[in-house]
C-alpha cells in the first residue's frame, strides 16, 4: 500500500520509474564520491609544509612549538599585497591509539592566524587572533617567515591522558576561504593556486 | 482506489513543490544579500552557493529527465505528448527569450557599473592620501629619530649605571612612552615607562637590531592594540662599534592616528576592491546567473508538472477511446477537474457506460436469440417432418435433417442458394420446385397440398403446408414449408384396403366356386348320356364354360390372393439379365411372340425376390401380348441397362410393345387395382406389378413419349441398397 502512493509521488515529480529514479541517484553518488577522490588524490598540491612539531609542558600547560614553511602562490601573494588579508588555521590534534577501533581524540584546538600588508607603514602584520598578539614586519619573506615561527603557544591543558598509552600529535594547516573577502571565495575554491593548504602530519608524543 | 491514493498525494504534493520552490526563493534572496556584503550573512555565503547550486542541479536533474521522458514519448507517438511537447516549446521560447536578454544587460550593466567604481583620478587621490599621510608620519617620526639619536649621544658619553638613572628623565624630556637600554646579547639594561606598572617591553625584532648593529638608526610604525600606532625608534649607542641600544617609543596622537587609520583603510579598502574587481564581476554574475538558471529551471519544471497535469485528461481521453475501440467498455477515466476538461472525461465517462449497457443488453438478446435458434435448430433436428424456409429472395435459409433425408440430398449445400440451383443440381426435384416456386413464393397465404414427385427413390408423395413469414413491419420476408413423405403411408393405407377386398373378394368367390364346377361337371357326367344331337352340344358346350369360367375366376382369386398375401420379401443376389431371358425363353417358345431382348453386358447383380421379379416380368410380357394379339407384326421389346442416378446404380427395366397402347383416360389409373381396357382380365397385372416394384423401393412409370405401343419403365436399386434404405426409414 505504501509504494503504491511512493510511486505515484516520484511519477507526478519526474515523470519516470521509481526504478528509473533509484538508479539516476546512485550514478549521482557515485559521480560524487569519484569526484571527491580525485580532487583529494590528484589535483592538489600542498604548498604548505609542516616542518616540525612538539609538545612542551610547562607549568601544566601544554604548548606548541612548530615550523611551518609557507610556499604562498603567486596569486595569494598578489592579493597580500593588494591588501587582501590571508587567514590560516593551524589545526593541532591529540589522539590516542586503539588497536581494534577508530582513535580517540584527546583533545582538538585550532589556531586561528592572518597575515596581512599595512600600506600605510608598508610593512606585513602577523596576527595571532588566539592570543590577540600582532607583529609587524618590514618585508614579506619576513612576515611569512614569523607566521611559521610558533614557539610555546599554548594550546591545551594536559598532552596525554596516560603514560601508558600511545598518543600522537596530529597537525594541519589551511587557508580559511570562508574569512577570505566574499568575491574572492568562489575563486578560491575553485582555483587550485587558492588550495593553501598542508597535508595532515603526525609525530608520536612521548614523555 | 488508484484514483483515491492519487487525490489524497496531489495536496501534501503540491504543498511539498511550493515549499520547495519557496525554500530555493529564499535561499536566492540570502545569497543575493550576502553578495552586497552583509556582514551577517556573508559568513554563510559559500554555504548559500553550495545550497542553491545542489538546488540548481536537482532542477537541472528533474527537467532533464521529464525532457528526456518527453522525448521518449513523442518517439513512442504517445497519448498527449505532441501537445505537451508544443506547449513546453512555447512556454521555453516566451520565457527564455526574454530572460535571456535581461540577463544578458544587467550583467552589461552590472560590470559597467563595477568598473565604474574605479577611476584614474580616484586611484591618484587615494595614491596621494596615503603619500601625504606617510609623509606626515615619516616627518614625525623623523624628529622623533633625531630626538632619539640626541638621547642615544648623551647617554653615550655617561656612565652604564648612571645612563638608568637618565632614562626617567630624558623618557619625561622626550615625551617618550617608552625607553629601553638594550645589551647587544638583547638584554634589558635599563627601562623606563610612562606606565610602569606595565612592565612588558616590547623588544626590536631580530632584523631590526641587524640593521642596527650595521649602522642603520631603525624608525618604524608599529601597531598598538587594535587601532593604535605608536613610533619605533631604535639607535646604537656610542656609534658604530656600540654594544648597547636604545629604543624609544613614541605615541601617535589619536587625531593622528584616526587621520592616518581612515586613509589607510580607505586606501586598503581600494586597492583591495580594485584587485577583487574581475572576482567581483564574477560572483555577481555568477549569482545573477544562479538565480536566473533557477529561477528559469524551476518555472520549467513546474510548467512539465502543470501542462501534464493539463494534458492528463486529454492522455485519459485518448486512451479511453482506444480501449473503446478495441471494444473495451469498462474503463472509466478519473475526473481530475472541474473545468471543461473535467466535463468532457465525465461526459465520456457516461457515453462508454451507457454504450456497455447497451452493448450488454444486444448481447443478451443475442444470446436469448442463439438460444431460441438452438432450441428450434434441436426441435427441427427432431422433427420427423422436413421443414425448408426461403427468403425474399427466394433462396433457401432453412432446412433440417429430415428434409434432407425426405429429399434425400444435401439440404446444406444450398442454403442461401436460390431455389433453381436445387433444381439445377437435382433435375428429379423439378416437380417438387415448381410447386415450392408456386406455393411459397408466388403464394401468400397458408397452403397445404400433396406433391408427387420422382425421387431417387423412386416415385414419392409428399403431404405439404406452409405459410409465409412477415417482418415485424408486416412485409413479406420468405416462407416455410413442412412437409412429410406419406408415401410409405398411403401406400400401406391403399395396400391394407386392396388386401382386405382382395381377402373379402377371394373368400366370397371362391368357396361357391368348386361347388359351381363340380356341378357343371356332374351335370355333364349325368345328362349328357341322356341328350344327343344340339342338346348335346349345348350342354357340353354350357358345361365347358362354365367349367372355363370358374377356372378363370380361380385364377382371378388366386390373383387377388397373391396381391392380398403379406409382403414377405425374400431378397437373393442373382443375374437379371439370366432372369430376363428365361422368362422371355418360355414365351418364344410357346407361342408365336417377338420378343427382342436388348440387355447390356456389364449388368451387376442385382439383390432383390427372384420369384417376384419374375412374376413381375410374366405380367409385363403377359400385358404386351395382350395387346398385340391382333397386330401382324407384334413385337415385344425388352431392355435393361444400368444408369446412374444421383450417385445411387439403378437397374432400369423397360419393356415395350407395338400394340394398341392405352387411352390418355387411363393414364392416371392404370396401376390401379380392377382398372383394365381389357374384356377380360382381373385388372390386378399391372396393380402387381407396381406393387413388386415398390417393394423393391424401385419405380414404375408408363412412358408418355412413346405413341407407337405402351412402354412401362421400371427402375430398381442394385444390391443391398434396398435394404439400407429400409432400414434408414425405419429408424427415422
Amino acid at each position: 500500500m505504501d509504494s503504491k502512493p511512493l510511486s505515484l509521488a516520484t511519477a507526478f515529480i519526474l515523470g519516470l520509474p521509481p526504478s528509473r529514479l533509484i538508479i539516476s541517484g546512485c550514478v549521482i553518488i557515485v559521480l560524487l564520491l569519484a569526484n571527491q577522490a580525485l580532487s583529494n588524490c590528484c589535483f592538489l598540491s600542498h604548498s604548505v609544509e609542516i616542518q616540525s612539531a612538539a609538545l612542551v609542558i610547562s607549568d601544566g600547560t601544554t604548548a606548541l612549538n612548530s615550523d611551518i614553511d609557507y610556499d604562498f602562490s603567486n596569486a595569494a601573494l598578489t592579493a597580500l599585497d593588494n591588501g587582501v588579508s590571508l587567514p590560516l588555521n593551524v589545526e593541532v590534534v591529540v589522539k590516542t591509539r586503539r588497536d581494534w577501533i577508530w582513535d580517540r581524540t584527546e583533545w582538538h584546538t585550532l589556531l586561528p592566524y592572518q597575515i596581512r600588508y599595512l600600506a600605510l607603514s608598508k610593512s606585513y602584520e602577523v596576527i595571532n587572533e588566539l592570543s590577540g598578539s600582532r607583529r609587524s614586519f618590514a618585508s614579506r619573506g619576513t612576515a611569512i617567515d614569523a607566521l611559521g615561527k610558533i614557539r610555546a603557544m599554548p594550546v591545551a591543558n594536559r598532552a596525554c591522558p596516560s603514560q601508558h598509552q600511545q598518543c600522537v600529535l596530529l597537525m594541519r594547516v589551511s587557508l580559511d576561504r570562508e574569512r577570505l573577502p566574499l568575491p574572492l571565495r568562489p575563486i578560491a575554491y575553485t582555483r587550485l593556486a587558492w588550495y593553501l593548504s598542508s597535508r595532515w602530519k603526525q609525530w608520536p608524543l612521548t614523555s | 482506489m488508484e484514483t483515491m491514493a492519487a487525490d489524497k498525494l496531489i495536496i501534501p504534493m503540491r504543498f511539498i513543490i511550493a515549499l520547495a520552490l519557496v525554500l530555493i526563493l529564499v535561499s536566492l534572496h540570502l545569497m543575493s544579500t550576502a553578495t552586497q556584503n552583509s556582514a551577517e550573512i556573508g559568513s554563510h555565503f559559500s554555504a548559500l552557493v553550495v545550497i542553491n547550486s545542489l538546488a540548481l542541479v536537482s532542477l537541472l536533474f528533474l527537467v532533464g529527465v521529464n525532457v528526456y521522458w518527453l522525448i521518449r514519448q513523442v518517439r513512442q507517438r504517445e497519448a498527449g505528448s505532441r501537445l505537451t511537447a508544443r506547449m513546453i516549446s512555447v512556454f521555453m521560447l516566451l520565457a527564455l527569450a526574454p530572460s535571456a536578454l535581461v540577463f544578458f544587460y544587467s550583467i552589461n550593466f552590472l560590470h559597467q557599473s563595477i568598473d565604474s567604481w574605479f577611476d584614474v583620478q580616484v586611484d591618484r587621490a587615494m595614491e596621494d592620501a596615503l603619500e601625504l599621510s606617510q609623509a606626515s608620519l615619516d616627518e614625525r617620526m623623523r624628529g622623533q629619530l633625531k630626538l632619539t639619536r640626541r638621547m642615544a649621544d648623551q647617554l653615550a658619553v655617561i656612565h652604564e649605571n648612571l645612563a638608568k638613572v637618565e632614562l626617567g628623565g630624558l623618557r619625561e624630556w622626550s615625551e617618550a612612552t617608552e625607553l629601553m637600554l638594550i645589551s647587544d646579547q638583547k638584554r634589558v639594561l635599563a627601562y623606563s615607562s610612562t606606565f610602569p606598572e606595565l612592565f612588558f617591553p616590547g623588544l626590536p625584532s631580530e632584523n631590526v637590531l641587524s640593521r642596527v648593529r650595521q649602522g642603520e638608526d631603525y624608525v618604524g610604525l608599529d601597531p598598538v592594540l587594535a587601532e593604535g600606532m605608536q613610533v619605533r625608534s631604535v639607535v646604537a649607542i656610542g656609534g658604530d662599534g656600540s654594544k648597547r641600544y636604545l629604543q624609544a617609543l613614541y605615541p601617535v596622537p589619536v587625531h593622528l592616528t584616526d587621520l592616518a587609520k581612515g586613509v589607510e583603510g580607505a586606501y586598503v579598502h581600494y586597492k583591495k576592491m580594485g584587485y577583487l574587481r574581475q572576482a567581483l564581476k564574477t560572483t555577481f554574475s555568477l549569482t545573477l546567473f544562479l538565480i536566473l538558471l533557477v529561477s528559469l529551471l524551476a518555472a520549467v519544471w513546474v510548467t512539465f508538472l502543470s501542462i501534464r497535469r493539463l494534458v492528463a485528461p486529454l492522455r485519459d481521453l485518448e486512451q479511453g477511446t482506444l480501449a473503446v475501440a478495441s471494444g473495451n467498455y469498462e474503463r472509466r477515466l478519473p475526473v481530475t477537474s472541474r473545468d471543461e476538461l473535467g466535463l468532457l472525461v465525465q461526459s465520456f465517462n457516461e457515453m462508454t457506460e451507457q454504450v456497455a449497457q447497451a452493448r450488454d443488453e444486444t448481447e443478451q438478446a443475442h444470446l436469448e436469440a442463439e438460444n431460441q435458434r438452438a432450441y428450434l435448430e434441436t426441435v427441427l433436428r427432431n422433427l420427423n417432418s422436413g421443414v425448408i424456409s426461403i427468403d425474399a429472395d427466394g433462396h433457401l435459409r432453412t432446412a433440417n435433417q429430415a428434409a434432407s433425408h425426405i429429399l434425400n440430398i444435401e439440404l446444406k449445400a444450398f442454403l442461401g442458394n436460390p431455389l433453381a440451383s436445387l433444381t439445377q443440381a437435382n433435375p428429379n426435384l423439378s416437380d417438387l420446385a415448381e410447386v415450392l416456386q408456386e406455393k411459397m413464393i408466388d403464394s401468400q397465404a397458408r397452403w397445404q397440398e400433396d406433391v408427387s414427385y420422382a425421387g431417387t427413390r423412386g416415385q414419392r408423395q409428399l403431404l405439404c403446408r406452409g405459410t409465409s413469414l412477415t417482418s415485424p413491419l408486416g412485409d413479406w420476408s420468405g416462407a416455410v414449408m413442412v412437409f412429410d413423405d406419406v408415401t410409405d403411408l398411403i401406400r400401406a393405407q391403399r395396400n391394407e384396403a386392396w388386401g382386405a377386398v382382395a381377402q373379402r373378394m377371394a373368400h366370397e368367390i371362391k368357396n361357391p366356386l368348386t361347388p359351381i364346377q363340380l356341378s357343371a361337371e356332374r351335370l355333364r357326367v349325368k345328362i349328357a348320356s341322356q341328350l344327343h344331337g344340339d342338346e348335346a352340344d349345348i350342354l357340353e358346350k354350357s358345361t365347358r364354360t362354365i367349367i372355363r369360367q370358374v377356372e378363370t375366376l380361380k385364377e382371378m382369386v388366386d390373383a387377388f390372393s397373391v396381391y392380398a398375401r403379406a409382403p414377405q420379401i425374400n431378397l437373393t443376389t442373382f443375374n437379371l439379365e439370366e432372369l430376363i431371358e428365361d422368362v422371355a425363353a418360355l414365351y418364344t417358345s410357346q407361342q408365336a411372340t417377338r420378343i427382342q431382348l436388348n440387355i447390356d453386358n456389364d449388368l451387376q447383380p442385382i439383390e432383390a425376390d427372384a420369384g417376384r421379379l419374375s412374376r413381375l416380368l410374366h405380367n409385363l410380357i403377359k400385358n404386351a401380348e395382350e395387346a398385340i394379339v391382333d397386330k401382324d407384326h407384334g413385337t415385344i421389346w425388352i431392355r435393361a441397362k444400368q444408369v446412374d442416378i444421383s450417385g445411387h446404380f439403378w437397374i432400369e427395366l423397360s419393356v415395350m410393345d407395338n400394340g394398341c397402347g392405352l387411352a390418355v383416360d387411363h393414364l392416371d389409373s392404370i396401376f390401379d387395382p380392377y382398372v383394365t381396357t381389357k374384356n377380360k382380365g382381373t385388372g390386378l397385372g399391372l396393380a402387381i406389378v407396381k406393387k413388386i416394384v415398390e417393394e423393391h423401393r424401385g419405380t414404375i412409370h408408363l412412358n408418355t413419349h412413346y405413341h407407337q405401343g405402351a412402354e412401362f419403365i421400371i427402375r430398381l436399386p442394385i444390391t443391398r441398397h434396398i435394404e439400407m434404405q429400409v432400414q434408414q426409414e425405419e429408424s427415422v
